[in-house]
């Protein structure tokens, strides 16, 4: 093995005029200089986005998607912890930094070969069973290369045990829509307790929420660096707001295609990133925010529909081209993205675009995994192609006591998710006393609120689009679930072998879901595709039970203390 | 469908592990066409898809030792002989005696395993922590590791039945509830599912956590009752677990899965719980979060991936419930399997095919016989290791 001290360039080495600025950690080993107060994945992101993971089955390489810490495309070894998100570490001077996958290394992986000797798919289900007498030798190689970090080599420091605290009311979520709601709560009754949670804000994410076993509810908060809190609460309010969904096509997982909240997350508050040339995916208001932001990088936008009227304006002023009605036919490039091929929805004439980064802004979706656990009624709303909470006009989910506001609850446009918030607000307020002495200050019709939910940023059109698309040749893999590595070649089959083709049932045969984001990315864009195979109405493919936590915790941070 | 048609020889009520395997055996020996499976939920929607694929053959009573040893070599041909993989992976079990008297329980288990022929070791402490490095624990007395045990995937076999049964022509009504059972004079008649009645000389209540609403639709009480349990998977990390590790007391156990999840759970008292339904707790997620941190501390740096739950059909002696129900003409209990139907499934329900069939079995009706809780026969052992 080549000498992993030595620095790899000299100019790496030399100090930048700004020492302050960058900080020097190891990576696999080799000393490198990154700049400072970004995350990982960001300051490893100087020049593109790196290879930081190959993929479970096929060694694919993967990067940056998601920014939220929730896919399995940024996973490090970091200061001997494995699986540890880049996209949400921001490494300090000294820091050790390894990448896990790939054999030599993950940036040239010679494993990748599997990608084309499986070049449909690895058949995990039903191959690998003939002849008796390899039984053992199978399982031994298939093993050796499952898991994605190794165990730690020690045990860490014990951590301090989890904290509990009590309150009058817990709001999950410090958007706009969370931070009104308790603005407007305190202001309204002050003797309340009230316990925000944010992720970005303090670093507090609720990944469980279920009865408390006396009254009221039991969250468990997982915190940055500090165990994990447990709030028993009265009442809560859920203002966990909305993500960027994915898209499966050839090439979806290549380093380089990621979405808008991906690609935010990159950026990070310096805005600085590695793309020259951008494609954007979209055309509602989530595409508005990205080309604003990005618009001097922004080469093409391209509009699955049609634009609003605003949205085109805006582009033709910063100089973007446009294109509507077309459909991303795949991406390519070798380790990252170098180009994508479009196509004409109407016309079907082809169009490749050379980028360093496509943008998926397309459809935005409920974080609405709480609420499930939570045992609210969930629905499925056409219009939004998602399942949203059944509400009362005080947008009172049907579990006593469990709110849900903004877009988590439907309410997609900024002035109805405020309004949505007031009007839980009003009632919380009142100490739940279905707001009586409340009502008489509201200015908001709560009748008229409800009706204000999901058709502003409409994903109505996903069906036919990916109608469409499933008619179109395909000449490559399309992985559909990038976290486990299951192909749309896998579902389609498990369809056409005649399976019960609901969610629940190709999960449990394809493993689709199960991987480490839990299906956030992969499950709405199947319920469709289950659909557009079957005929049979989304609802009728059915949803997966949301299993806690809704991100993954540390076992640590809540076994503190003994 | 016609009235002839809905005639059946054998309706099995519950299409998890225990009732597709008792129709497996059932139609190789007659037509496939006569025999049934009706499933309220989704296929492996009930206990046979939730489980821990825990397969052992570590027991107190020979019967459960026996059933356990034929079910580890059906399992081992699974692949081979049903085409759907089911990654048996022979890791061994590892018991962990921590006490005094769980020393004495695991040695006295360690020679009646033995006597059947069985490969299983005492390990010291030293050897504890050769086999599983990762278990820095004060206080292992020791424990016993029978190389063969092993974790299987609970759902391709599903599939894998499923598939086999299709071929062969039995019929499979899953997404279907049965609302009722027809009795007629002390004799069973059929069963009614969404107001059709359908005819059968035969029922089987395989209906693991719900087989006691089935006994009330016969009009019988139960002796077994559904217990909610819960278990959770990691993140998945590279191979370092060999065995499935079990301790005593809380049944605590983990292994860990082909893909590398740390997979287990713990047995925790919901009986007081005001929740319906399946459900995930928070108290659990703490629970079996300490368990783990304190048994293999390294583990603290890993993250819980889902947590989920499901029912154990418990009987009061720890061993299922095999035969026809002297209560009821025609009527069979396939159930009781507590938190060890899957490594059971194979070689139990081939003996009640042959109770079905009217023949006799190997297996001592002391043991497995449902007319041991009537007071029809007195029952004989009791399984004190079904924990876990
Ligand atoms: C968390 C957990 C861990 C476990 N770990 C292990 C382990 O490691 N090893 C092991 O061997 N076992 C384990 N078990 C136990 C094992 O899963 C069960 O014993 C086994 O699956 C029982 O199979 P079954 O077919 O009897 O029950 P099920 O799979 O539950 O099937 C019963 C079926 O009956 C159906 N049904 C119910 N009511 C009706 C109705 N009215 N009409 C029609 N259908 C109906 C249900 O829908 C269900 O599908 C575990 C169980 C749990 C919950």
């Amino acid at each position: 093995m080549a000498d992993r001290s030595r620095p790899r360039s000299s100019k790496k080495d030399a100090p930048t005029g700004q020492p302050t600025s960058r900080i020097t950690i190891y990576l696999n080993g080799r000393k490198r200089s990154i700049p400072s107060g970004r995350s990982l994945s960001s300051a490893l992101s100087e020049e593109h986005i790196p290879v930081l993971v190959r993929s479970l089955k096929y060694h694919r390489p993967r990067g940056q998607y998601c920014g939220t810490g929730q896919c399995a495309g940024c996973l490090v070894r970091h200061n001997g912890v494995p699986m540890a998100r880049a996209c949400q570490i921001v490494p300090e001077d000294g820091d050790v930094v390894e990448t896990e996958s790939g054999w030599p290394s993950t940036e040239h992986d010679l494993l990748s070969l599997m990608d084309r000797v499986f070049s449909q798919k690895m058949d995990t289900l039903r191959g690998f069973t003939r002849p008796l007498v390899l039984r053992r030798p199978y399982l031994k190689v298939v093993r050796s290369f499952s898991g994605l970090g190794a165990m730690p080599d020690t045990a860490p420091k014990k951590s301090p045990s989890m904290e509990q605290k009590t309150v009058d009311l817990l709001i999950v979520g410090g958007g706009a829509t969370g931070r009104a709601a308790e603005q407007a709560v305190i202001e309204g009754s002050i003797r309340q307790r009230v316990h925000l949670s944010d992720r970005r804000v303090a670093g507090e994410s609720v990944v469980y929420l279920g009865p408390s076993e006396d009254k009221g509810f039991l969250a468990l908060v997982s915190r940055k660096g500090l165990p994990a809190l447990q709030v028993t609460s009265r009442k809560v309010l859920v203002a966990t707001g909305s993500y960027d969904a994915g898209l499966f096509f050839p090439g979806s997982d290549l380093p380089g295609v990621l979405t808008g909240e991906g690609l935010e997350s990159l950026a990070g508050e310096q805005g600085v990133h590695p793309f020259q040339s951008i494609v954007v995916f979209g055309g509602g208001p989530r595409t508005r925010r990205l080309v604003k932001r990005f618009g001097s990088r922004v080469k093409l936008l391209a509009a699955p529909t049609t634009l609003s009227e605003d949205l085109r304006q805006l582009a033709r002023s910063l100089e973007i081209e446009v294109v509507e009605r077309s459909m991303i036919l795949s991406a390519q490039g070798r380790n990252r993205l170098r180009s994508v091929l479009l196509q004409d929805r109407k016309t079907g004439e082809q169009r490749r675009v050379r980028a360093g980064a496509l943008v998926l802004a397309h459809r935005v979706l409920p974080n609405a995994t709480l609420l499930f656990q939570a045992g609210a009624v969930m629905q499925w709303r056409e219009g939004g192609s998602a399942y949203f909470p059944e509400l009362s006009p005080r947008c009172e989910t049907t579990v006593p006591g469990l709110f849900a506001v903004g877009s988590a609850a439907g309410f997609l446009d900024p002035t109805s998710s405020l309004e949505s918030a007031r009007c839980a607000a009003e009632t919380l307020a009142g100490g739940g006393q279905s707001g009586k002495n409340a009502s008489s200050q509201s200015s908001s019709d709560p009748a008229g609120l409800l009706a204000k939910r999901v058709p502003q940023e409409d994903n109505g059109f996903m069906l036919e689009y990916l109608t469409e698309f499933l008619r179109l040749p395909r000449t490559r893999k399309t992985v559909l679930c990038p976290c486990e590595d299951v192909t749309l070649e896998e579902v389609e089959g498990v369809v056409k072998e005649g399976w019960d083709p609901t969610l629940e049932v190709v999960k449990r045969l394809t493993g689709t879901g199960m991987g480490l984001c839990q299906g956030r990315y992969c499950v709405p864009d199947s319920i469709l595709l289950l659909s557009a195979l079957t005929g049979r109405s989304p609802e009728a493919i059915g949803f997966m039970t949301q299993r806690p936590p809704v991100w993954p915790l540390r076992i640590g941070d809540l076994a503190g203390g003994r | 469908m016609p009235s002839e048609a809905s005639h059946y020889d054998t309706i099995i009520i519950g299409g998890g592990v225990i009732g597709l395997y008792t129709a497996f055996h059932l139609s190789a020996r007659m037509d496939p066409r006569k025999v049934l499976v009706v499933d309220r939920t989704f296929p492996s929607g009930g206990a046979s898809g939730r489980n821990g694929g825990g397969v052992r053959q570590q027991w107190e009573s020979k019967a459960t030792i026996r059933l356990a040893k034929e079910s580890v070599q059906t399992y081992s041909r699974f692949g081979r002989d049903f085409g759907f993989n089911p990654w048996f992976r022979q890791g061994g079990y590892l018991f962990l005696a921590f006490r005094e008297e769980e020393r004495k329980t695991l040695q006295k288990m360690e020679r009646g395993v033995r006597e059947e022929g069985l490969p299983i070791r005492w390990l010291d402490p030293a050897a504890v922590h050769a086999l599983v490095e990762e278990l820095e624990v004060p206080g292992i007395l020791g424990g016993t590791y029978l190389p063969t045990d092993g974790v299987i995937h609970p759902f391709p076999v599903i599939w894998g039945l499923i598939s086999e049964l299709k071929r062969r022509g039995v019929e499979l009504r899953y997404r279907t509830e049965v609302s009722g059972v027809e009795t007629v004079s002390g004799g069973v008649r059929g069963v009614r599912v969404q107001g059709e009645l359908l005819r059968a000389d035969r029922v089987v209540n395989a209906a693991g956590g719900w087989s006691q609403q089935i006994n009330s639709l016969a009009g019988l009480p139960s002796f077994t009752k559904p217990t909610l349990h819960e278990i959770l998977a990691t993140e998945p990390v590279k191979p370092f677990l060999k065995p499935m590790v079990v301790t005593l007391g809380r049944g605590t156990y983990f292994s860990q899965t082909m893909r590398g999840e740390i997979v287990g759970g713990l047995t925790m008292d919901h009986s007081r719980s005001q929740r319906q339904g399946l459900y995930s707790s928070g108290e659990f997620l703490v629970e079996m979060a300490r368990e783990l941190a304190r048994l293999m501390p390294r583990v603290a740096d890993v993250r819980i991936l889902r947590c989920w739950s499901g029912y154990y059909d418990d009987s009061p002696d720890g061993l299922p419930l095999l035969g026809e129900d002297p209560r009821l003409k025609g009527f069979y209990q396939a159930n009781g399997f507590g938190g060890h139907g899957f490594m059971l499934a194979p070689s139990s329900t081939a003996r009640l095919a042959k109770i079905l069939l009217g023949e006799r079995t190997d297996l001592d009706p002391h043991w497995i016989s449902p007319d041991r809780f009537t007071g029809q026969i007195p029952g004989r052992p009791v399984e004190g290791l079904s924990l876990g």
